[in-house]
């Protein structure tokens, strides 16, 4: 049976950053880069960093299909993060400018929890193609200090 | 006017060896030149042994190890990194921890009580932040040498 997802991602929930490579994962700490808009195969450039929702036995379930990017690379696992915390990045303009996070919904056919955390810095939304800023560091900075928890694959 | 070389192989020495040399009669100037060599592994401290490690492991990334659009690891950067790892101390190195950059960057980051930071090394420029006692300094842009790396992670710790 496939869980329904509401549309709205509730504060309460937690949602998990697919960390596909071991070189983000160093001395217990996850890296802040692991925290990152790509540039899909299509050419889009992400404007949110990809997650998924759900708990960590439908994580687990789910991530066990999922293969190495790079040919011969032992995976990794997931982090995760809670969503509270999330949206909390950026309040009392800790960053330096104006930022609004949030984690909105974005389900696909083959993944119905998949989720983006979405990051307004002065009025801009952060995307792949934007300039590598102090800011946006320190906004990664945040999101790698809130991983309560690393699974691995 | 006859000149004295003195040889130090300990930097902490350098103030102190100033201030003797001054109180010596018929010295009327002293300067100090750094001629910094090279240090073997063999001098090297661990953190300065274990971070060359790590940049050694992060140079072997190819093309495409975080999805199609990730870079390796620009060899400037790399040459560059590795050359200032030369002139840190173990106690400059405390708390750092290494990582890759999907656009081919390296990145640096710092947590410690009260301060975080971030240092992004490309081929020719550093990004970097330090927020240390909810103050935060920034820059988006200095050029890529060790002097500037340096005086960053000497700030972290000062």
């Amino acid at each position: 049976m496939v869980e329904q997802f509401a549309k709205t991602v509730d504060n309460g929930e937690f949602v998990a950053r697919i960390i596909f490579s071991p070189s983000y994962v160093y001395k217990g700490r996850v890296a802040p880069t692991a925290f990152r808009w790509e540039i899909l195969p299509s050419g889009t450039a992400e404007d949110y960093i990809s997650v998924l929702r759900g708990d960590t036995k439908a994580l687990d379930e789910q991530t066990k299909n999922f293969k190495a990017r790079t040919a011969g690379d032992k995976r990794y696992g997931y982090a995760l993060l809670s969503v509270e915390k999330v949206r909390d990045i950026g309040h009392d303009n800790e960053l330096g400018v104006p930022t609004i996070v949030d984690v909105l919904a974005y389900p696909s056919k083959a993944h119905p929890n998949h989720a983006g955390i979405v990051i307004t810095m002065d009025n801009n939304r952060v995307t792949a193609l934007s300039p590598l800023t102090p800011e946006i560091m320190m906004a990664q900075n945040r999101l790698a200090s809130l991983c309560s928890e690393i699974v691995k694959f | 006017m006859p000149q004295l070389v003195v040889t130090v192989s300990d930097h902490a020495a350098l103030p102190l060896l100033r201030t003797a040399i001054r109180q010596l009669r018929g010295v009327e100037q002293v300067s100090i030149v750094r001629e910094l060599k090279p240090q073997t592994n063999s001098q090297m401290c661990e953190q300065q042994k274990e971070l060359l490690q790590r940049v050694d492991e992060l140079q072997e990334l190819k093309r495409g190890w975080d999805n199609n659009d990730s870079k390796a690891i620009d060899t400037i950067a790399i040459r560059k990194f590795k050359s200032a790892i030369n002139k840190m101390t173990g106690d400059m190195l405390d708390g750092w921890v290494l990582f890759p950059e999907a656009h081919g960057y390296l990145y640096f980051d710092f947590s410690g009580n009260d301060t975080i930071a971030g240092i992004t090394m490309t081929g020719d420029k550093i990004v970097y932040f330090i927020r240390k006692n909810g103050k935060i300094q920034k820059n988006d842009g200095i050029a890529f040498n060790t002097r500037n790396l340096i005086s960053i992670l000497k700030r972290v710790h000062g």
